[in-house]
Parts: structure tokens; C-alpha cells; sequence
């Protein structure tokens, strides 16, 4: 066991260097908390001095393990080498691909949402998706959004959808995670929920 | 009985102390239960009230009028401290009534105190629970360290946070001098009083890298000895959600700043049925068996009979007060130990230190 100050940033915040950034926040919060000074968990327990220090070191390493170009450094300085998250994060990074769908994706053509409005006047998610070949899971991992939810998204399945306002959340993030326009994905959806709110 | 096999009987001999520096926290309170509930797990268990001067676990379990106590034993009135068990309303559960004529007990010399851990140790039970007092007396360090597993009781206030801590640093600062007993280091008051050390020495952690920076070996040795101690944390009083997080990041805290893994067995919430209990003189298992607080009890004695599966409790080698077992294994009372089977993986003997 070392002792905190002697702890790189990653051992501090109790990370592994493949981190990503949202678990870092996670991490980063939840000692922030910890040992804040209105924190009863860690009243008493160190001085105030060593709460400063500790606070500071902890803020250090948040700001460092968040910013890309600061974690390189620092991982060069750590490990002599660029860290894992680097490349795990440059393939993970499904978001940054199929943002990118739209201009370069399927050929040159653009993909319209118009294209995919069917005769009732409503877009056919599901066309629209596959016609760019991604498949619900990935757009479960980019969006968080669980595969169920997806498909009753896709199918207007009034009874599993939550209320409007959470169906115009989801249909952002699929818009986003396909790289379309949220706002045109959401007009052409139509009505958003059949459930009152 | 579908649990029996696997949790039988056979007088392993753990003791187990509650303890957790303030008052009110409830110490007894598990005590009392935590001793029932391991009583209907089919366990022999015996609890002791070392609360000195503030005895009061026999009314936590029901017992009005105890006749005999330990301070029969410790005025040698009784030759051994099996003779001061009483028995309880619960089956396989005896009680070790603490003493009610305080001011001969609460400053127990220390030839008493060994006589009564060596003592205690040797009862024939499954699990020994110790119900102490509030403080960090060096009384109540001592029986705590003389436990193969320590649980501290803490209430989500402020308070009983501070007090939960400073006992876990007194015990911890304790372990740590008779480590250095054992594993003497040479000039360390020396160089601990060196006017370069003296500002940077405040933790317990400071100490370690001190004794790091010249005596990497034994420091190693003292470090894998102190990560060794078993420590369980309970939390008790919990009213609202927003607390139930507390215990977690304790854990967190203590692990991060002491290096010492802490376990969390549980959490109790309020229940006003508790005080009822309290106020009819009925142990809280019996009298309302099926509240919520009663079953986190139940739960926590359950984890802790998990944990025969671990090295823990048969496997003591690594355990406090050996040090001096070379010395003590040729006196008389030791002689005397029956060597049934199971106490042969136990160490036997006094393991206290002066």
C-alpha cells in the first residue's frame, strides 16, 4: 500500500490506464466528495492541512487525465509510453466514426432523413439504420441506451416507451450517434409518445 | 437443516470484539444480537461484557439480576471464568456478566487483564464475543487487539464518524508498538526525536515510511502483519437513503489513508422498535424477529460465519501477541490445554504483551 502522495494520478483516483473518461469523472466525483470538507466520512480523520494537499492533488489529477494532451504527457512521463485508453479510445470511438457517416459513410451519398419517410408520412428508423449498416447494438454502446429501448424506439411501441420528453432524449442521441440532425430525426418521427406525460 | 453441515459446531474459538470509540453506537446492542443470531445459526457462543464499569449487556439479553459476574473472577472468588458463565433464554448462548462494582474494575492492572484474556481465550465456544466500552482506553485497545476479528459500530453523525476513527488509529498506533516489540528496530526514539523527523512524523503512515527509509525488511514484515488485521465495520442508525453511502466510503477512506482493508458487514437502520426492545428488557431477536433491523443482524452474523472459508480464524499464524508464545508455552495453564483437534491449528497460550 503506498502512501496517497506518493501515488501517480491514475493510483490515485483509483483508475487503470485505460480509463475512460467517464469512469474518470465517476472516480473523480466520488473522491471529491470523500474528502471535501463538509464530507463527514473524512471529518477528523486528516488534518486540514493534508485535506488541502490531497484536494489539490486529486483536482491535479482530474485536469490532467481529462485533457488528451495532458495525459499523453503525463502517461510519456509515467510509463515512457502513451497510455492504452489512447488507442482503445481512437477504435472506440464509434461516435467520431459514424458522426462521420454522413459525409463519407455509405459512398458519397448523403444519407437524408427524407428518404426514409414512408407512406404514413413517418420515418422508418430502422430503414434509415441499416441502410448505413450499423447495427442497434453499436448504437446501444454509443448511446447507452439499452437494445429493448432501441427497438421499441424503432417500432413506436407506445405501451415500453417512456414520455415524450424522454423519447425526444433518445431520439437525439440516436440522431447524434448516426450522425444526423437531431432536429430533423425528431420532426420526421413524428408524434413522440402516445403516453401522457 | 439444510445449513447444518456446513456450519457445525466445533469450537473454533474465534473471538470476535465490538468495539468503536463513543458511546450510544449500539456496541451492545450487536453484541447481545450478533451473539443471538450466531446462537441460531447453530453456533456455541458466549459474549462477555468487558464494558468495565458500564456493564449493561445482560440487560440487552434479557437477564435482570446476573448473580455472578466477572468481578467474581477477577477477585479470584472463582478458580477459572468457565464457573462465571450464565446461562441465557437463547439456547447455545451463555453470557459473561461484566462486573457492577466499578471502582475496583475500570482500572484493570495488567497481570489481571492477561490472566483474563489468556482465560477467555480458552472457553469452549465457537465464536467469543466481546461487548466493550466506549473510549480508547488502553484497556479496551488491548482486548480489542486480543480479538481475532474487530468490529467497530458507527452512526451516520459526525461525531461517532470522529470517535470511529480515532479509535481505529488508536488501535492501529497500538498494533504498531507491540509490532516494534516484536520487531525491535534500533535508535528508533532516536531518530522518531530527530529535530529533521520530528515535523514530518504525524501519521502512523509517517512512521512506516520512516522505519522504510532504513529497515526496508522489517518494514515490509511490520506492513504485511498490519494489512493482516481484520477489521469489520457496521454501520447502525441509518434513517435515511442518503446515508446508506456512508459506510462505503469509509471503507474507502480507510483503505486509501491506513492501508487497512476494512470489511462492511452491514448496516442497520433505525427502527423504533429497537428502543421498544430496549425499554421491555428483551433482546431485539426475540421479542421482534422479523423488523428489518433484525434481519441486517442476522445478515451480518451470516457474513461472518462466511468467513470460516478464508483463512480466517483457523489459520492465526500471522495473528497479534505471538511473540510471546515461545516464552508462555512452557508455563503450567497452557500445559493443561486439552490438544483436541481442533485447537491443534490454533495457536495456543498467552499472546499478550507488556
Amino acid at each position: 500500500m503506498k502512501n496517497m502522495d506518493e501515488c501517480n494520478y491514475y493510483e490515485l483516483l483509483e483508475v487503470s490506464e485505460e480509463t475512460p473518461k467517464s469512469i474518470i469523472q465517476e472516480a473523480y466525483h466520488s473522491y471529491r466528495t470523500l474528502f471535501d470538507k463538509d464530507s463527514i466520512v473524512s471529518y477528523n480523520f486528516i488534518s486540514e492541512h493534508e485535506r488541502e494537499e490531497l484536494l489539490n492533488r486529486i483536482e491535479n489529477a482530474y485536469e490532467t487525465l481529462m485533457d488528451d494532451q495532458k495525459r499523453i504527457d503525463y502517461d510519456k512521463k509515467v510509463f515512457n509510453r502513451i497510455g492504452r485508453w489512447y488507442h482503445s479510445a481512437a477504435e472506440g470511438s464509434m461516435q467520431e466514426k459514424y458522426c462521420s457517416a454522413k459525409t463519407h459513410g455509405k459512398g458519397t451519398e448523403e444519407v437524408r432523413c427524407e428518404d426514409f419517410i414512408e407512406e404514413n408520412g413517418r420515418i422508418s428508423l430502422k430503414k434509415l439504420r441499416e441502410s448505413m449498416g450499423v447495427t442497434l447494438e453499436k448504437i446501444s454502446m454509443i448511446t447507452k441506451i439499452r437494445v429493448p429501448m432501441l427497438l421499441a424506439l424503432e417500432e413506436r411501441d407506445s405501451v415500453k416507451l417512456p414520455s415524450a420528453v424522454y423519447v425526444k432524449g433518445y431520439l437525439k442521441s440516436y440522431a447524434r450517434a448516426l450522425g444526423l440532425d437531431p432536429e430533423k430525426l425528431i420532426q420526421a418521427y413524428g408524434p413522440l409518445s402516445l403516453r401522457r406525460s | 437443516m439444510t445449513g447444518m453441515p456446513e456450519w457445525q459446531s466445533m469450537f473454533k474459538r474465534c473471538v470476535i470484539a465490538v468495539g468503536g470509540g463513543k458511546g450510544g453506537t449500539g456496541k451492545s446492542l450487536l453484541a447481545a444480537n450478533l451473539g443471538i443470531a450466531l446462537a441460531e445459526l447453530k453456533q456455541h457462543v458466549i459474549v462477555i461484557d468487558l464494558d468495565l464499569g458500564g456493564a449493561n449487556l445482560h440487560t440487552c439479553l434479557g437477564i435482570r439480576y446476573p448473580k455472578i459476574t466477572l468481578g467474581d473472577f477477577l477477585q479470584r472468588k472463582l478458580t477459572s471464568i468457565d464457573k462465571a458463565l450464565l446461562p441465557s433464554p437463547i439456547e447455545n448462548l451463555k453470557l459473561i456478566n461484566g462486573s457492577n462494582d466499578p471502582l475496583e474494575i475500570t482500572s484493570l492492572p495488567y497481570a489481571q487483564k492477561a490472566r483474563l484474556i489468556s482465560q477467555f481465550k480458552r472457553l469452549n465456544a465457537d465464536y467469543i464475543i466481546l461487548d466493550l466500552g466506549a473510549g480508547t482506553s488502553l484497556n479496551v485497545l488491548d482486548f480489542f487487539l486480543s480479538a481475532d476479528y474487530g468490529i467497530v459500530v458507527a452512526t451516520p453523525e459526525p461525531t461517532a464518524i470522529e470517535n470511529v476513527s480515532l479509535f481505529i488509529k488508536c488501535v492501529m498506533m497500538r498494533h504498531l508498538k507491540i509490532l516494534l516489540k516484536q520487531l525491535p528496530i534500533e535508535n528508533l526514539k532516536n531518530r522518531i526525536k530527530d529535530p529533521r523527523n520530528l515535523e514530518t512524523i504525524r501519521t502512523f503512515r509517517d512512521l512506516l515510511r520512516l522505519i522504510r527509509s532504513f529497515e526496508k525488511e522489517t518494514a515490509d514484515k511490520i506492513e504485511s502483519k498490519l494489512e493482516n488485521f481484520k477489521l469489520g465495520l457496521v454501520m447502525n442508525n441509518i434513517r435515511e437513503q442518503s446515508e446508506t453511502k456512508i459506510g462505503d466510503s469509509y471503507k474507502t477512506m480507510i483503505h486509501k489513508c491506513m492501508g487497512i482493508p476494512l470489511d462492511y458487514l452491514g448496516r442497520i437502520y433505525y427502527d423504533d422498535k429497537i428502543p421498544m426492545a430496549v425499554k421491555k428488557i428483551r433482546p431485539l431477536l426475540l421479542e421482534y424477529p422479523n423488523t428489518k433491523a433484525a434481519h441486517a443482524i442476522r445478515l451480518i452474523a451470516k457474513r461472518i460465519l462466511g468467513m470460516d472459508h478464508s483463512p480466517f480464524p483457523l489459520e492465526q499464524g500471522n495473528s497479534l501477541f505471538d511473540w510471546k508464545k515461545k516464552d508462555k508455552d512452557t508455563s503450567p495453564a497452557v500445559q493443561e490445554m486439552p490438544m483436541g483437534k481442533p485447537q491443534k491449528e490454533l495457536p495456543l497460550g498467552v499472546r499478550f504483551y507488556i
